[in-house]
């Protein structure tokens, strides 16, 4: 497997918490350039963890994650550099604009004023704020701050981004525009895109290929409608129940 | 630094527009010194108006019945006082119960007769403390200034009918006060003047450092739960950005708005011990700068810069100490909290400082004492003032090793994942991993 092909490739990864919680137990899989990779499951699944190890926030027990080729464990640093994490419970800087905010995250990506102000250009474009973004960042509702978030994350056009359930929390209109923005975004500029969702239905509009993440182990993968016609199934909420079917009950 | 500067940018402007920032660094102290304004100084001042005012009610029990005590109640009267008769002493009770008079004085008999044969004479004095309060202490004492002023007003009439020299009588022997702080001679009218300004300077640097501690420990604790607190550290740990300048540029906002507040909360606390110290004074020489004038006469730009460094050495220790604590709770409630925790326990530890006397340890103690955190900093002007220098320097590289050491094990701890896997508090933790 080339890494020029695959911007990530996760290898046996595992993760042990304090408490001897076993929260991933062998976890592999690879991204594509230019597609995006869902992970799925419910909560406590594993998905977070993965994306955290992924991100360089925490360090995998055993295994490895490599993102264009540097290792997590070994080249924190550089892996930092090629990708952009969106957490689930993100926020922002109450105090600070929304453009504060933006130029605050571009400034760590470039020092070039012209490269600044065209990012930031363009998450107002991604996060249709408009002059919202000169207002105070607390005075945001929901949805405009996880716009912003979105933006944010994007607008550095990074070689892989991250997003941890894109829409939680959000109403289905936001949800939907946030959903449209990566749809778009992930088209115009082939970026490599991991994210995560419990949201079966929203994944299969979205991911190219999903992996249906249980407990720690992956237990399927493959692109949504594969996985549907595989298992027989009207849909990935239908595909999970019956991998999982027996547990559930 | 591009990661400090960006840093120290965002952290300036998020506590600049913090209204709580703004409340805990200008409104309270204000509020604060205001309150024990008006309650202190306006006390005092109207302790030292009581103390002041002439006059008040007494009882005399006259068992003399001699021409001298006749004088004594003329003294008296001139002076403002009201007399009331009284034939005993148990009368005498009677009355200080059922009246708002200052005390009684006895004249026992043969008072006159001592008086007249050039002989100490004696009076009685009964004080009434009618409640628990300095108001009511202050009243008390005036029985006794009466006593001393008619002694004053005695020694004039009998030195008068007898051609003796007044003065001599009064102050046979005449002090020109001088103090000798080290090899320094520093003259002065007012001797307690200095020694109370020496003591109240030293104790007031001290105060200083505690509140500079908890001021600053509460904002580096709360700079980096604000973070957790706006959900912003995953962000940030996945940032490209240098976890040692990320640190560093959280101690330094902390630092720069923590001195800011000093300087609001040290100026005022210096204005008020100085207003409280002059309180009823009749000059208006502060006992505070006669203390820090003389202070610096003695020991001299090197001590001072000493102090200075020493107390950089100090904020850096703390504000590691507090970042460190506060990377461990997850929110600005339980980082202040956990501030708390060291800077009560390290604030005592300055207390302690005020008690001890270098000059009464040997020199390997005095070494040993400069390295122990906090106390030194509080013991380098005392150092100073014995010219102990060695101890001074101990002191100062101590104190900016601590907070070195600090410093780099929170950047260690930060560029771990222990940051989001260990708490202070292991309320509901497992919840939170997926």
């Amino acid at each position: 497997m080339l890494s020029t092909d695959y911007p990530v490739i996760v290898k046996d990864l595992e993760k042990v918490y304090p408490g001897n919680v076993h929260a991933l137990k062998g976890i592999s899989f690879s991204v594509r350039r230019g597609e995006i990779y869902g992970l799925i499951g419910p909560n406590g699944a594993g998905k977070t963890t993965t994306l955290r190890i992924i991100a360089t926030i925490l360090e995998p027990t055993r295994g490895d994650a490599l993102v264009e080729s540097y290792s997590v464990v070994e080249e924190p640093d550089r892996v930092r550099r090629v990708i952009s994490y969106l957490p689930e419970d993100a926020g922002a800087y109450k105090y600070l604009t929304g453009l504060e905010f933006l130029y605050f995250i571009a400034g760590f990506y470039t020092d070039d004023q012209d490269r600044m102000d065209e990012m930031v250009r363009e998450a107002a474009r991604i996060s249709g704020l408009g002059d919202r973004l000169r207002d105070k960042i607390k005075t945001y509702s929901k949805g405009m701050l996880r716009r912003l978030l979105i933006a944010k994350t994007l607008m550095v056009n990074p070689r892989v981004a991250i997003l941890d359930e894109p829409t939680s929390g959000l109403d289905v209109i936001n949800a939907t525009k946030v959903r449209r923005i990566i749809k778009k975004y992930a088209e115009e500029k082939g970026v490599t895109v991991l994210l995560s969702s419990h949201n079966m239905l929203e994944v299969e509009y979205l991911c190219d290929r999903v992996g249906i993440i249980h407990e720690g182990r992956i237990i399927a993968e493959g692109p949504p409608r594969k996985l549907v016609e595989e298992y027989n199934a009207e849909n990935l909420e239908e595909v999970f129940t019956k991998l999982v079917g027996e547990e559930l009950v | 630094m591009k990661t400090f500067k960006i840093i120290l940018v965002k952290e300036l402007k998020s506590m600049i527009r913090d209204p709580k920032i703004i409340i805990a660094m200008i409104i309270v102290p204000l509020i604060l010194t205001g309150i024990m304004y008006a309650v202190m100084i306006g006390f005092m001042g109207q302790v030292a108006r009581e103390a002041e005012k002439k006059g008040g009610l007494l009882v005399l029990v006259d068992m003399d019945h001699g021409n001298w005590t006749n004088t004594v109640r003329e003294l008296l009267r001139e002076n403002g006082y009201r007399l009331i008769n009284a034939s005993s002493l148990d009368e005498a009770r009677r009355i200080l119960g059922s009246s708002n008079a200052l005390g009684a004085l006895v004249i026992p008999s043969g008072f006159s007769e001592n008086l007249s044969s050039l002989k100490p004479a004696h009076i009685s004095v009964y004080t009434v403390i009618r409640s628990i309060s300095i108001l009511s202490f202050t009243r008390s004492s005036k029985v006794l200034e009466a006593v001393s002023t008619l002694s004053r007003n005695l020694t004039l009439i009998v030195t008068t009918r007898h051609g003796l020299p007044r003065g001599f009588v009064e102050k046979p022997v005449d002090a020109r006060l001088a103090i000798l702080l080290k090899n320094k001679l520093l003259e002065t009218r007012d001797v307690e003047a200095v020694i109370g300004g020496l003591i109240t300077t030293v104790i007031i640097i001290p105060i200083l450092v505690m509140i500079l501690s908890g001021f600053i420990a509460q904002l580096s604790a709360t700079s980096m739960a604000v973070e957790k607190e706006e959900k912003m550290l995953e962000t940030l740990l996945s940032l490209p950005l240098s976890r040692t300048q990320l640190i560093a540029a959280k101690i330094t906002a902390a630092a720069i708005i923590g001195f800011l507040g000093v300087l609001v909360y040290g100026g005022l606390y210096i204005w008020f011990f100085s207003s409280l110290t002059t309180v009823g004074s009749s000059t208006n020489t502060s006992v505070v700068t006669a203390g820090i004038s003389a202070l610096y006469s003695i020991i001299g730009p090197y001590t001072i810069t000493g102090l200075f460094i020493a107390l950089i050495g100090l904020v850096l220790f703390i504000l590691g100490l507090a970042i460190l604590l506060s990377l461990f709770v997850e929110d600005v409630r339980s980082a202040q909290i956990v501030s708390g925790y060291i800077v009560f326990p390290l604030a005592i530890l300055v207390f302690i400082s005020i008690f001890i006397d270098p000059a009464s340890m040997n020199e390997s103690t005095r070494l040993l004492v400069a390295a122990i955190p906090m106390i030194n900093v509080g013991l380098i002007i005392p150092y100073g003032f014995i010219g102990d220098y060695s101890s001074i320097i101990v002191a100062v590289a101590s104190s900016l090793v601590y907070a070195g050491i600090v410093i780099w094990f929170t950047g260690r701890v930060v560029s771990t994942e222990k940051v989001f896997t260990m708490r202070l508090f292991k309320k509901k933790w497992r919840l939170r991993h997926r």
